[in-house]
């Protein structure tokens, strides 16, 4: 698993995207993919945060991969409702800090 | 059942252990049994010391001990060798289940409810007709989605469940047991495990013929059994065989659960876990409906048995964590629980680590990059943490990954490209610090400093409430709702001494339990109340520190040798210091004992209440002849009857069936291991439907039937090196008796192979190569399985590069994989490759 562009925000989209294509099956690589991805994602915007650019909502960011995380090992059925918020709120994110 | 009950069984069988070698201490009382004339077996696929010292041993393949297992149930069942009072009256054998269950023998070795699409199971078929059943288990109800929402749990206090008392019914739970395991016969369970046919039958024969009204056997198990796939079945499987033998809450019967090491036991209790609250209170989850506390209570709290008791338990914890803060206004600060989302056990966090979610991680009682599986896939993971503390008493091969790792020997990392900051932190061993050790019988047993640890080494407790405290000085100014808990917190335990040692009785008064407004300690959790005006950190726990000063853990008061023999001035075992759980189930639906013989607790009709030689489990002035009043929706206790000792269950019997909390199933079911050179014999289903499996790269699994991969390979523990194996390769005089690792191959395989005795090998799986010397021995056998020739290697996991005692790594071998309903890895049937020589240079550990 990479998230080696330079765009783990939308390439986290973009592997949530496949895993939310696979429903109803759990798609490991994808989700695998899509937590990497948004890790890098933090980091970046950690990063900026701490270069003193404004930064996005973090905490909405880490309910994002605690969703991710979720679907990823679910303790019961896949939250597949809850992952479909979560891309959402994704975009935003990704629409702001590229904003 | 108590350690020293052992001694009371006529028949015990050690399976899925090596209890001569790694339990020694807990062996003696098997020894004392066959002293007094108990037969002994052992079924494991290694002959080891244990097997050297029972009257019996049987070799099995590594995986396969459902399938053995199943075979006792049918020989049990076909025989009619059942104790046919006990199990008629205490367990759900008469239950009959929904009219759409279907087994494994109908359906290509799944269960009715399975989805095909979501891999998982959907309980809906499992029940008791026209019932919800609440799982006993508040982590399977948390994992399950188990609601109570609608009502459902309230269906239990309308009536009993429907049984058939004549065991006609075609649903009935005896039928369908029969049904399920018809194809268990000995000639199967020889073609599955590889056990001959006769050996198998002296081991169902010996432990039914010493099971009944005047005889019990009990049943020891480890790790070899929990670290499979099907890890939780196996021991179904096993309650099963006790549960028609009539072996659990009676002297000598049971199944003892064999901790691999200290306090295990206790760190379940108050746990370490991330899906329980202290003794075993369901830990809140963000996906169900548990956004405030009376919704949590309402959907998790069974409507029947005691664990109706739970509203009780939950708000005495939130009034220990919370204190002052914690009021009726605001949910007793409930929100301040986390909240689960997903699994976070330790091999999802492992792959979390290698994902970058995982930024930090203590190391505290354990050495990872030995006991851990997939050891190379763990270091890469530590190797992207931005800190990583390491608190141990001697250098261990985690703390200095950085330096020493295999990869780094590999070359495949360098020290300067690894940014974890990492923090090796000295600890006290256990003579440097007071504390208690819970054990495999939950006993509890307080020890107290004898010397003062040297230097910089603190005890974990020091540490972490010295951290705690920390914490709460960093977060005392936040406005921040999120470090709420934090500031709530009670974390106010006296301090003595120079290092300002946190007092450790201190935790424990706390963890007993005591009353609000006077401080006075809480005598029994049957006086916890659910409004505040109690505090307990693990209602189990309480009557531990029943009265100021008085500690019971630290009692050694043992009884004389014409004692009762239960020795409960012996510490504490939870709860109520009960040494026999469910020992209501030692005397007849009448209250009296089954024999003389194996006499525990009995209702005495002139006083009015249950007495004996053990703290009865049951209320002490329940009637055996009590029975609910259905017609007022009985709740709670009142809707069990007298003669219903399973009072955790919600209809009071035990289940040999089980319609809730399970992931793969109400009836263990003989799947093979992940990893297995082995087709399935019994079904076209090949392994565990609901396993958990994640492969990814580094982490990729031996294909099924794979030629590089022929062999099962198992792993296991040694007398002389512990664990994680620190705390005795450091130490010459253990390290000398086990000096260097080793592989045991069998006379056969290694002729096959070249292999010498002491002569370098090769071990390889995809996750990575070892070489070790060979132990060419007849403890391991070829098996015939299914018509060929299987063998088996198994190795000792506990070495590494540091102390005196040095090896491979095992488990660098092993995948990170789950059992469905734990999510435990599999150490003990995988596959491997096996060649003699060594790694080329500069590839080696």
């Amino acid at each position: 698993m990479t998230a080696g562009g330079d765009h783990p925000g939308r390439e986290a989209l973009t592997a949530l995207d496949a895993a939310l294509a696979q429903r109803p099956h759990k798609d490991h690589s994808s989700l695998s993919q899509a937590t990497t991805c948004l890790c890098a994602f933090r980091d970046n915007l950690i990063a900026a945060g701490r270069d003193g650019r404004p930064s996005p909502d973090m905490m909405r960011l880490n309910a994002i991969i605690s969703v991710v995380l979720a679907g990823h090992f679910p303790l019961g059925a896949v939250p597949w409702d809850e992952l479909v918020l979560a891309r959402g709120w994704l975009a935003d994110l990704v629409a702001d800090a590229d904003g | 059942m108590a350690l020293w009950d052992l001694a009371n069984s006529d028949c015990i069988l050690v399976m899925g252990s090596n209890m001569a070698e790694n339990h020694p201490v807990g062996f003696r009382f098997v020894v004392e049994a066959q002293r007094r004339g108990a037969t002994v077996i052992h079924v494991d696929p290694r002959f080891t010391r244990t097997s050297a010292l029972a009257d019996l041993y049987a070799p099995i393949r590594a995986g396969s001990d459902i399938a053995f297992l199943g075979g006792i149930i049918r020989h049990i069942l076909e025989n009619d060798l059942w104790f046919r009072d006990f199990a008629l009256a205490y367990t759900n054998i008469a239950h009959i289940i929904a009219d759409g269950y279907a087994g494994p023998d109908e359906a290509d070795g799944l269960f009715s409810g399975f989805d095909r699409e979501s891999g998982s199971y959907s309980h809906d078929t499992w029940q008791y007709a026209g019932k919800t059943v609440p799982s006993p288990v508040s982590e399977h109800r948390v994992k399950m989605q188990e609601s109570s929402k609608d009502g459902d749990f309230e269906s239990m206090s309308e009536g009993p469940p429907p049984t058939d008392p004549t065991l006609q019914h075609p649903n009935c739970v005896y039928q369908i047991l029969r049904r399920h395991y018809a194809r268990y016969t000995p000639e199967m369970v020889e073609r599955v495990t590889g056990c001959p046919r006769e050996t198998f039958l002296k081991v169902a024969d010996a432990l039914a013929r010493n099971s009944g009204r005047e005889r019990t056997g009990a049943i020891c198990y480890a790790v070899g059994w929990t670290h499979h796939s099907v890890g939780v079945q196996i021991i179904r499987a096993a309650s099963i065989v006790q549960g028609l033998l009539g072996n659990v809450g009676r002297p000598g019967g049971g199944i003892m659960a064999l901790r691999g090491h200290v306090s295990i036991q206790g760190s379940t209790d108050i746990p370490t876990l991330y899906n329980m609250l202290p003794t075993y209170l369901p830990q809140p989850n963000v996906f169900h409906d548990h956004a405030t506390l009376a919704d949590y209570l309402n959907v998790e709290t069974p409507a029947t048995g005691w664990w109706a008791n739970m509203p009780k338990y939950v708000v005495s914890l939130l009034k220990a964590w919370y204190g002052e803060a914690a009021t009726a206004a605001n949910d007793w600060c409930y929100p301040f629980l986390p909240k689960l989302t997903g699994d976070l056990s330790q091999e999802p966090m492992t792959l979390a680590m290698a994902s970058g979610v995982m930024r930090g991680q203590f190391v505290l009682g354990q050495n990872p990059l030995v006991g851990a599986v997939n050891a190379d896939f763990v270091e890469r993971g530590l190797g992207k943490l931005e800190w990583l503390v390491v608190r141990d008493f001697a250098m261990t091969e985690t703390a200095n990954f950085w330096q020493k790792g295999r990869l780094i020997a590999r070359g495949e990392l360098r020290p300067e490209e690894i940014e974890t900051e990492v923090f090796f932190l000295p600890a006290a061993m256990p003579g440097e610090k007071d504390g208690s050790v819970t054990n495999t019988s939950r006993l509890v047993q307080w020890h107290d400093k004898v010397c003062e640890a040297p230097g910089d080494s603190r005890s974990d407790l020091w540490f972490i409430y010295h951290l705690g405290k920390r914490l709460k000085q960093l977060y005392a100014d936040s406005a921040e709702t999120r470090d709420g808990p934090i500031q709530a917190l009670t974390w106010d335990y006296p301090e003595h001494g120079a290092q300002r040692e946190p007092e450790a009785e201190a935790v424990l008064r706390e963890i007993n339990g005591y009353r609000v407004a006077t401080g006075e300690q809480v005598p029994s959790y049957k006086e916890l109340k659910d409004d505040g005006s109690t505090a307990c950190g693990g209602w189990m726990y309480c009557g531990i520190y029943p009265k100021a000063g008085h500690n019971v853990a630290r009692s050694r008061v043992p009884d004389g040798p014409d004692g009762p023999g239960s020795h409960l001035g012996w510490a504490f075992a939870w709860p109520s210091n009960r040494r026999t759980l469910y020992n209501r189930a030692s005397a007849d639906p009448e209250g009296r004992p089954w024999s003389q013989a194996k006499r525990m607790i009995w209702w005495d009709e002139a006083s009015e209440r249950w007495t004996g030689l053990d703290v009865p489990d049951f209320v002490e002035t329940k009637r055996p002849d009590y029975r609910p009043d259905w017609s007022q929706r009985p709740h709670g206790m009142d809707a069990l009857g007298g003669d219903d000792p399973f009072i955790m269950e919600a209809d009071g019997k035990s289940q040999l069936f089980v319609p809730s909390g399970l992931k793969d199933g109400p009836l263990p079911t003989h799947y093979e291991p992940i990893e297995s050179p082995v087709d399935n014999p019994l079904y076209r289903r090949q392994i565990n439907p609901t396993a958990q499996i994640w492969e990814q790269d580094g982490n990729r699994l031996n294909p099924h039937g794979d030629p590089r991969f022929p062999y099962v390979f198992t792993t296991y523990r040694l007398t002389e090196l512990h664990c994680g194996g620190v705390p005795t390769r450091v130490m010459p005089h253990t390290a000398e008796l086990q000096p260097e690792a080793f592989v045991e191959v069998s006379p056969e395989l290694a002729e096959e192979l070249g292999i010498r005795h002491l002569g370098w090998t090769v071990l390889s799986s995809l996750r990575g190569e070892i070489e070790v010397k060979a132990m060419v021995t007849e403890r391991l056998r070829p098996l015939r399985i299914d018509g060929r020739i299987v063998h088996q290697v198994g190795m000792p996991w506990v070495f590494g590069r540091e102390g005196y005692a040095r090896g491979a790594v095992a488990n660098v071998l092993l995948a990170i994989t789950g059992d469905a309903n734990t999510s435990i890895h599999t150490t003990k049937a995988v596959t491997c490759g096996l060649r003699p020589g060594r790694i080329a240079t500069g590839a080696r550990r």
